[in-house]
């Protein structure tokens, strides 16, 4: 199986960034049958990553381990929707095929 | 803006309109060519055949109206000419020519958003002239359509992002782009990110420049693809008001709490304070007790060797203005006591209306003096004895008439008992105090039970007293569970009334009522023979006691610490012990627990009475466990250490 690698782009130390890190976890958590390879990038740290990837606005996140890369910014307690987004729904899936657009 | 004028200034015109026209292929460009100028001579046509001289013409000349191109050309192909174009200017209208199928060119049009597309192979059929004309006046109509509306959603302050299904930018309008201005920043086909919220609330997410942004997310169809508009709002100013707002409230907190402390701090600084002084009163007061207890000692001694009348009047003013000193000594250390809470109440059997008589026999004189008449009023029948503190409410009752005697200056003072039953085994006694003197105003009412008040003080001197006696009884009436009350009318005079519940005696119980003897020509002797111990280390002390001893008819032998006196005490057989508390070596109560344990052995019981200067000690010492058989306070009275006297060796009770 391969590892799913997630990018989780914040903006420093505040309560936004916590939330929205605590959220991501916890959907890490729920789905145990899942490698996952999440990074945490401080927009205000690595402001060069940010621009290479066009993060416009945080929190942003995004699925890196397969073209194209996937992206949600906001809420990330939405769980179903953030499933359904980052594809985990279709994980029994052969990984060639395409994720419904 | 511009471009939107110039839309809405062609259509008013709608002969004239600048094309610019890109196409590579030399025979589509001609034809092309001639048919608009046949059919439309007022259009203005630009033609270039490669991308690169298009965007050239568009920084050289001004803006045209419209964009015929196709879409491969010698530098540039599909999509990416689209994005090209749209680079140099966002807004321009396009309409594609392309001769790829209808299906594909539909979808880059769709998603690059151009205004239509227009199959090359159709309008180049002869007869299909018209054709091409129409969709480019349609094309421009959508354009300025377009435009208004555009117009419309930029003078919104609220923020629009509307993004395809993998989240990239298909529109936004200026407060977006403002909010988003610091980079990256918002341009087309950007990834933005699907934007994620719940349905019915926004969720907060933040511009690179830690701007905060409320969003909601909604669903829509957008050129006929399914999309997601992001509705956005700039909360930073209200947030940072509502932070700063906190931030001040926590402030205002800080404050108060710091000023909290400090008012406890004081609070408990003022308690300490409080306490301190009480004690100190309470020190001083025994410290004065002392010397009294001399002065008192001596002078009743000497009543009985003086014969000159000048000289026992003399005697009779210092033993008064000693009791005068004794009594407001004894007032201060009430007040210490009842404030440090060392207060304690005493029980003995007494008879309510001897206690009465006594007092209104001892303040009769006074009253004389003044002019003033006293009275006694007892109810026919007199209630039986009752168990409680005489001694304290004897201080009450004798406050109350005092305070009468002070204030009157013509007719008397009535003194009252009435009382009736308040249970089985309980009497309710009610004592009233009526002078005829000049009354209280009713302002001056709810106060006069306070410390240190008096009605008027410039009265001070003539009323003689520290305003200490009423607030005294009042405490005193508290402490007993009774309650005490006046009643006034100003110029008639006033009642004090003092109403107390305490358990009954039987009648039959042989009570101690010697303590309401007056006369001290009546004091009791003691038996021929009675052999006294004494162990006291104050010579001055020593000197009294000895002397009241032998005026009562005792022998004396005299112990100056504990374990002298235990020595004493094992050589001879006392008939009385009487041991002061603070001794040095042992004190009196280590004295008396080993008397009392070297004499289980011996099988013969002594009696021990104890002294002390303490009055809160006497509570304690006067329990079994002290193994005294009562206790003394000093300054020691002749009158109290004979009624003990007889009390222990009168032949048949009194």
């Amino acid at each position: 199986m391969n590892k799913i690698s997630l990018q989780l782009y914040v903006i420093g130390p505040s309560v936004f960034s916590r939330i929205a890190i605590e959220h991501v976890q916890e959907m890490i958590r729920q789905h145990p049958e899942h490698q996952f390879q999440l990074d945490i990038i401080d927009v205000l740290e690595h402001p060069e990553s940010a621009e290479l990837n066009k993060i416009i606005a945080t929190p942003t996140l995004i699925r890196t381990d397969r073209a194209p890369n996937c992206r949600v910014v906001g809420d990330m307690s939405n769980r179903q929707r953030l499933r359904e987004l980052l594809g985990l729904n279709h994980v029994q899936r052969p990984p060639e095929k395409n994720q419904p657009g | 803006m511009t471009r939107l004028r110039r839309a809405l200034s062609s259509n008013s015109r709608p002969g004239e309109l600048d094309i610019l026209l890109i196409e590579d292929d030399p025979d589509d460009r001609d034809l092309l060519v001639s048919r608009m100028q046949a059919s439309q001579p007022n259009w203005h046509l630009t033609t270039v055949t490669t991308l690169g001289e298009a965007l050239q013409s568009l920084e050289r000349l001004p803006l045209p109206d419209l964009i015929l191109t196709d879409l491969n050309l010698p530098d540039s192909e599909g999509t990416e000419t689209m994005r090209r174009l749209r680079a140099h200017d966002p807004d321009i209208p396009v309409v594609v020519l392309s001769g790829m199928r209808d299906a594909e060119i539909r979808a880059i049009c769709r998603q690059e958003n151009a205004l239509d597309f227009i199959s090359k192979q159709a309008v180049l059929a002869s007869d299909r002239g018209v054709e091409l004309e129409t969709r480019i006046i349609t094309a421009m109509e959508r354009a300025n359509a377009y435009q208004m509306l555009k117009q419309v959603l930029d003078c919104s302050p609220t923020g629009m992002v509307v993004t395809n299904q993998e989240g990239y930018i298909l529109y936004f309008n200026a407060s977006a782009a403002e909010m988003f201005a610091d980079s990256p920043g918002l341009r087309l086909n950007y990834p933005f990110g699907v934007p994620l919220a719940a349905s019915n609330r926004p969720t907060r997410i933040q511009t690179a420049d830690t701007r905060i942004i409320e969003m909601r997310a909604m669903e829509m169809v957008w050129n006929q693809e399914d999309c997601h508009l992001a509705v956005l709002q700039d909360i930073t100013s209200h947030v940072y008001r509502e932070l700063d707002l906190r931030e001040r409230s926590k402030e205002l907190q800080a404050i108060i709490d710091d000023q909290t402390e400090h008012l406890t701090l004081a609070r408990d600084a003022a308690e300490a304070g409080s306490r301190a002084k009480s004690e100190f009163l309470s020190k001083v007061s025994h410290e004065l007790r002392t010397p009294m207890h001399t002065i008192l000692g001596i002078a009743e001694l000497l009543e009985d060797k003086l014969t000159e009348d000048e000289d026992r009047e003399a005697l009779a003013s210092l033993l008064g203005a000693s009791d005068t000193m004794i009594g407001l000594i004894d007032n201060l250390l009430d007040v210490a006591q009842t404030e440090t809470g060392d207060f304690k109440l005493q029980s003995s059997t007494f008879a309510p209306e001897a206690l009465l008589r006594e007092l209104v026999g001892q303040m009769r004189p006074r009253a004389e003096r003044a002019g003033l008449s006293m009275e006694l009023a007892l109810p026919a029948e007199l209630p039986s004895r009752v168990k409680g503190d005489p001694q304290r409410l004897r201080q009450i009752l004798s406050n109350l008439i005092q305070n009468a005697l002070n204030h009157t200056v013509a007719g008397g003072v009535y003194v009252s008992l009435k009382y009736r039953a308040a249970g089985p085994d309980r009497l309710s006694l009610l004592f009233s105090v009526r002078d005829t003197g000049s009354g209280i105003a009713r302002e001056e009412l709810p106060r006069i039970f306070e410390a240190f008040h008096q009605v008027d003080n410039t009265n001070t001197r003539r009323h003689g007293g520290a305003g200490l006696g009423l607030s005294i009884s009042k405490r005193l009436a508290e402490q007993m569970g009774g309650h005490i009350g006046v009643e006034s009318t100003p110029g008639k005079g006033s009642r004090f009334w003092l109403q107390i519940e305490l358990p009954v005696l039987d009648d039959t119980d042989d009570a101690d009522e010697a303590g309401f003897q007056p006369m001290h020509n009546d004091l009791f002797q003691a038996p021929e023979g009675t052999l006294v111990l004494l162990v006291e280390d104050d010579p001055a002390n020593q000197d009294i006691c000895r002397r009241m001893l032998q005026r009562l008819n005792c022998n004396v032998v005299v112990a100056g610490d504990g374990r002298r006196g235990l020595e004493l005490w094992q050589e001879a057989e006392f008939d009385l012990v009487l041991m002061d508390f603070n001794l040095p070596q042992m004190t009196g109560l280590e004295a008396t627990r080993e008397i009392r344990q070297r004499e289980a052995a011996r099988g013969l019981r002594t009696r021990v009475v104890g002294l002390t200067a303490d009055v809160a000690e006497t509570t304690f010492l006067a329990t079994e466990d002290s193994g005294m058989d009562h206790m003394l306070t000093k300054p020691l009275g002749l009158r109290d250490l004979a009624a003990i006297l007889q009390d222990f060796f009168s032949p048949t009770p009194a």
